[in-house]
């Protein structure tokens, strides 16, 4: 490698600076250079960065089997061949003394490792996981007077990574459930979790609308997170739009470099997102900027409410139907009134006071500009301001974009806070347009493809409900029962059915319901999650634990509470390429290891770039990687770990006469491993992903449609009847053709195509902006030529334009309501397909209210000034004691919200790059000069950051980055700290007490992801 | 042919439009979107969350129920989904 550390350092700064204006690095005098010395007559290979979700393509330049150097490919179209500091150190997580190559095992009670062959710690494994699943398997309980088969095993865990490649979270997926685990996620859980629920209540989908490179065309872009340093190749479009001319408007508790980049930094107290967008919400309407005719045909404004429902103005903060005894809503009120057919009632007009829009009036009209002052802690003129200008993003000829990350996220109202913001891109007409849309900026690479891959508790691969026990006893019950009965989820029994055979193959029959019982069966909904088997871990009811590509020790909330879980547990197995403080929690400084007996069993692992697989980025784009060289030693991919764990546990329960092991037994498990160290075939289980014929499948003309063995083309050919298996049904089409694998595409974007449609493959259907039916009007004509995407063409008789439709090909747009078939219920301008009325829903049943509804942070400096309910009524507070002690204003006065930096990465991986870790000078809390003036803290003081569960020492950086705020006319003060820091690391700067020490228990109530994003401190000078 | 268990599912299921309580009578919606009447005898029971009661106060307008036996007089009405998850987040 002939790029030296100096070399890295002033690129690297480069791309720094390069962040302000625009992200990543320009490659031109490097690749002048590298031409003459690196990569000639290297072999350039794929690949595809593992950093954040951007999904920066790169070139690996091979050289007799040696990575000599890793560079971004100049013909993305995304990224256009920048690279920002981690994709530009990405050489060293392959390269690297600290990378371990042989497998690590240490003993119960011992304070050392010790080196095992690769096939002794295998078989170990295996026989752990066997041992512990069948202890705790429970393979039928009783349910209203009934046996119902549950088939499940509650004492392992199992932490897939939304680092891993898709396919890799496939098998994880699929082997999981075949041994009947429910305490299965991914890092999804902890940083986009409540993504999924508020963009499918809103869209049907729970995914980003739309493009990176679409942003360009925005007229007004609004970031709520530090996009240029969190995801700063990504950046670059944003500073095109506004070369373009566009205005941003940056929304964050801190000044960062985004909002440097900016037209107008909001700075808002953190946990108040919900007061901003309603604030904005009752704005556009109120000064009638909201896009009239958009609201009328696309949302479900115009339907008329159960004249019984009640919204928080009517019951001073809370809706209809709160049982307080439950913590929970009935949701009976929640409704449409029906038409003598049994479709919703409609006022075009929006005047009927039981009409949605007017509900939603009433609902915001308490969000006004002084309340926005007195609870977000923004002027009222800079609220105005930007209220104006973002609000004039709208109508025919302009569209807005909003872009998120975790300040929405993390909160016990994650799920609410985001569909504030979806809920106005609605009213402004921003969705399915150019130009607009939610952004989702994901910070791991594959958060998205980790999740359509089911590497959650809740779901199986391509979203349909992981099974309960009570109302999904058998197939047809569980069909029944979560089947809409209009939108395209109609199609769900294909989806589930093809699934099954994938999974179970010829065992699953129609006379066993395709081998429905095989799969786990939840007891209840709340439980399993992340927190919830943290906890289990801690009550010693989870025994043995597979963490992969993950960082629990240092990345779960109330972390210390969790770093004794982890201790507490009888077997860990650690796949990875580092050391991390998660394999290291035994030897933790301050334990002796004498007082945990958990077996750890460490497995070396391979990067992206010694291993073949595709990853999703943040925008549903799937790209290909190329194993470039050979992983050293005895590390190997992630799927052949799972594979061989897999056939090992088949060889262990063969001869089995138990029922409880035909679900192991019968999987579908032959992935032809090669070589030594068994990598299974990765384009085997693509296909197996993007489905195929399981036998010859004639048309609905008895025509042979697809020959036994033949991958599907679309999942419209996917069926219910057995003839099809598929893995992941919103993947179809991504392997269409045997041998053809478009998520390995890399073709430059024809003249005209800027979404550039022939690079890897997005689902659905190569479709790049969702929703797109609403870039035209009722009638199918562009809304203005200057915003047009797609149109029907009435000569043609089908949509055309410059991007898939997202939308049945040939319904025109004046065609009625479908009343059977594959999109009933979708009629000629129901461009959200996915939903049941065809809508974007600004009225829509998430747990804790049918509209965004304000509460405080469970640790607040302030009561509530909107009601009188002060937290989400509805949210989970884990029950673990005084381990989850809750601060108060009086002694912890000030608010902290945790952040991310450009060059470090989540809670591990960048520690051991030397490249990153030496670019900061360890870890820090961010202080406003005020308060440091207050305190008696200067510039780089060591000071003690506590909270009711623990404390930590870190250095502080006083700046003018982060000013008080007033809230109700109270001054409060906010400190920032960044998360990444652990014990483990490559140099001192790398190592650092853990900021997830701080964060209480608490989840949001749909998806139970923590509130790390506002809760409360102290600060004191010194560290005594 | 016979039908596809997504077909079946369709028609199995009806939405109700109207609960007439004190009558004891449901206007439901069907296959093709045809609505009918049902009258619900004495002996019909209706089934809703793990809950059996013999009147219709577990139906409400908007839910997605089936009839047990599919043919003959209604004995058991059972709620599958109700009116409000029509409108919740169709991806889990």
């Amino acid at each position: 490698m002939s790029l030296s550390r100096r070399d890295f350092l002033k690129y690297g700064a480069g791309a720094t600076g390069a962040t302000v204006v625009g992200g990543g690095i320009d490659l031109t005098p490097v690749e002048a250079a590298a031409s003459t010395l690196r990569i000639k007559e290297a072999k350039a290979v794929p690949g595809v960065c593992p950093y954040c979700a951007v999904g920066c393509a790169q070139l690996i330049y091979v050289k007799d089997n040696k990575i000599v150097d890793i560079e971004g490919d100049p013909d993305a179209p995304h990224t256009e061949g920048a690279l920002c500091p981690k994709g530009s150190s990405t050489y060293q997580l392959s390269l690297n003394e600290r990378r371990i190559t042989k497998c690590l095992y240490r003993a119960p009670g011992s304070d050392k490792w010790e080196e095992k062959p690769l096939d002794w710690m295998m078989e170990q494994i295996a026989q752990r996981v066997k041992k512990t699943r069948d202890e705790s398997f429970v393979e039928s309980v009783t349910v209203a007077d009934k046996p119902v088969t549950v088939n499940r095993c509650e004492g392992i865990a199992w932490l897939g990574s939304s680092v891993l490649d898709n396919e890799e979270n496939y098998l994880i997926a699929k082997l999981s459930r075949g041994m009947g685990l429910v305490n299965l996620e991914n890092s999804a859980r902890l940083c986009h979790s409540a993504t999924v629920p508020a963009l499918g209540a809103s869209y049907g989908r729970g995914a980003m609308t739309t493009n990176l490179i679409d942003v360009q065309y925005a007229d007004v872009i609004m970031p709520t997170s530090n996009w240029a340093e969190c995801h700063p190749v990504s950046y670059k479009w944003v500073m095109k739009a506004k070369e373009r001319g566009a205005t941003i408007i940056h929304v964050d508790p801190r000044f960062t470099r985004t909002s440097a980049t900016a037209d107008y930094h909001v700075p808002i107290r953190s946990g108040t997102n919900i007061v901003f967008f309603g604030g904005l919400i009752r704005y556009a309407i109120e000064s009638k900027k909201y896009f009239h005719d958009y609201v009328v045909t696309y949302t479900n404004a115009s339907l008329l409410v159960d004249p019984n429902f009640k919204t928080p103005t009517d019951l001073d903060g809370l809706f209809s139907g709160y049982d307080a005894g439950k913590r929970s809503y009935d949701q009976a009120t929640w409704k449409f009134q029906l038409d003598a057919e049994g479709y919703p009632k409609q006022d075009p007009t929006l005047r009927d006071p039981s009409c949605v829009f007017q509900h939603l009036r009433r609902h915001y009209a308490r969000y006004t500009p002084e309340m926005v002052e007195r609870v977000c802690g923004i002027s009222k003129d800079l609220f105005l301001k930007v209220a104006d200008i973002y609000c004039s993003a709208s109508g025919r000829e302009k569209t807005g974009t909003i872009s998120y990350a975790l300040q929405l996220n993390q909160s016990t109202n994650g799920v609410q806070q985001i569909r504030s913001l979806c809920m106005l891109q609605l009213i402004l007409g921003n969705v399915g347009r150019p130009g607009g849309g939610v952004v989702a900026l994901r910070g791991h690479s594959n958060v998205q493809g980790a999740t359509d891959f089911g590497t959650l508790y809740h779901m199986l691969p391509g979203y349909p409900a992981a099974p309960l026990q009570a109302p999904h006893p058998t197939l047809t019950d569980y069909l029944e029962k979560t089947t809409p009965k209009g939108g395209f989820w109609v199609n769900n029994p294909k989806f589930v059915v093809s699934l099954l055979k994938a999974w179970w193959g010829g065992a699953a029959t129609k006379d066993n319901d395709y081998a429905y019982d095989y799969l786990p069966k939840r007891e209840k909904a709340d439980a399993y999650s992340h927190q919830h088997f943290i906890v289990g871990m801690h009550q010693k009811k989870v025994k043995g634990f597979i963490c992969m590509g993950q960082n629990p020790a240092v990345d779960s909330p109330n972390s210390k509470m969790g770093r004794q879980a982890l201790r507490n547990l009888e077997w860990l197995v650690v796949a990875d390429l580092f050391e991390s403080d998660t394999a290291a929690v035994w030897k933790e400084p301050g334990v002796d290891p004498k007082s945990s007996q958990v077996e750890v069993f460490f497995i070396p692992a391979a990067p992206a770039a010694e291993k073949d697989g595709s990853i999703t980025n943040t925008m549903r784009l799937a790209q290909w990687h190329v194993k470039a060289v050979d992983p050293p030693g005895d590390a190997r991919s992630d799927a052949a770990f799972v594979v061989d764990l897999g056939s090992r546990l088949q060889a262990l329960y063969k001869g089995s006469q138990a029922k409880k092991d035909r679900q192991i037994l019968d999987l579908v498990w032959d992935y032809q491993p090669q070589g030594p160290k068994k990598e299974p075939s990765m384009e085997l289980v693509l296909k197996e992903c993007n489905g195929y014929a399981t036998d010859d499948v004639p048309d609905k003309d008895g025509k042979l449609q697809y020959k036994k063995g033949e991958p599907m083309k679309t999942f419209g050919h996917l069926r219910d009847d057995g003839l099809t298996a598929c893995g992941n049904w919103i993947y179809t089409g991504i392997y269409p053709e045997e041998g053809k694998n478009l998520a390995l595409r890399r073709e430059k974007p024809k003249a005209g195509d800027y979404l550039a449609h022939g690079w890897g493959f997005v689902w659905p259907a190569n479709r790049r902006i969702l929703y797109n039916r609403a870039s035209a009007d009722a009638a199918g004509k562009p809304w203005s030529e200057k915003k047009k995407l797609i149109w029907w063409d009435a000569k043609e008789k089908k949509w055309v334009g410059n991007d898939v439709p997202d939308f049945p090909a040939t319904m025109a747009p004046d065609a009625p309501r479908q009343k059977e078939g594959a999109f009933k219920g979708i009629g000629g301008v129901d461009a959200f397909i996915m939903n049941p009325h065809g809508k974007g829903q600004l009225f829509a049943s998430v747990l804790d209210g049918a509209f965004p509804e304000h509460y405080e942070p469970f640790e607040s400096p302030t009561k509530n000034l909107l009601s009188k309910v002060n937290n989400n009524p509805v949210a989970k507070v884990y029950d673990i004691g005084d381990l989850n002690k809750l601060g108060t204003p009086d002694q912890y006065p000030y608010v902290l919200t945790t952040y991310r930096l450009t060059e470090h990465h989540a809670a591990g991986m960048s520690r051991h790059v030397p490249w990153l870790s030496e670019l900061y000078f360890g870890h820090f809390a961010e202080i406003g000069s005020e308060m440091a003036k207050e305190l008696g803290i200067q510039n780089g003081d060591m000071v003690t950051v506590s909270t009711p569960r623990a404390s930590i020492k870190v250095r502080a950086l006083v700046t003018e980055r982060i000013k008080p705020f007033v809230i109700n006319g109270k001054k409060v003060y906010q400190v920032g700290i960044p998360w990444h820091w652990g014990y483990q690391g490559v140099m001192n700067s790398a190592r650092g007490d853990i900021t997830n020490d701080l964060v209480a228990s608490l989840g949001d109530p749909t998806t139970f992801i923590q509130e790390s994003k506002a809760l409360l401190c102290n600060v004191r000078k010194g560290v005594a | 042919m016979a039908p596809s268990l997504s077909d079946s599912l369709q028609h199995s299921r009806l939405t109700v439009v109207e609960v007439d309580k004190i009558r004891g009578r449901l206007r439901v919606r069907g296959p093709a979107d045809a609505c009918t009447d049902l009258a619900c005898s004495d002996q019909a029971v209706v089934v809703a969350e793990g809950e059996m009661r013999a009147d219709l106060a577990l139906v409400n307008p908007g839910d997605i129920i089936k009839i047990e036996p599919a043919a003959g007089p209604a004995e058991r009405i059972v709620v599958l989904r109700r009116a409000w998850e029509e409108i919740a987040s169709p991806e889990i």
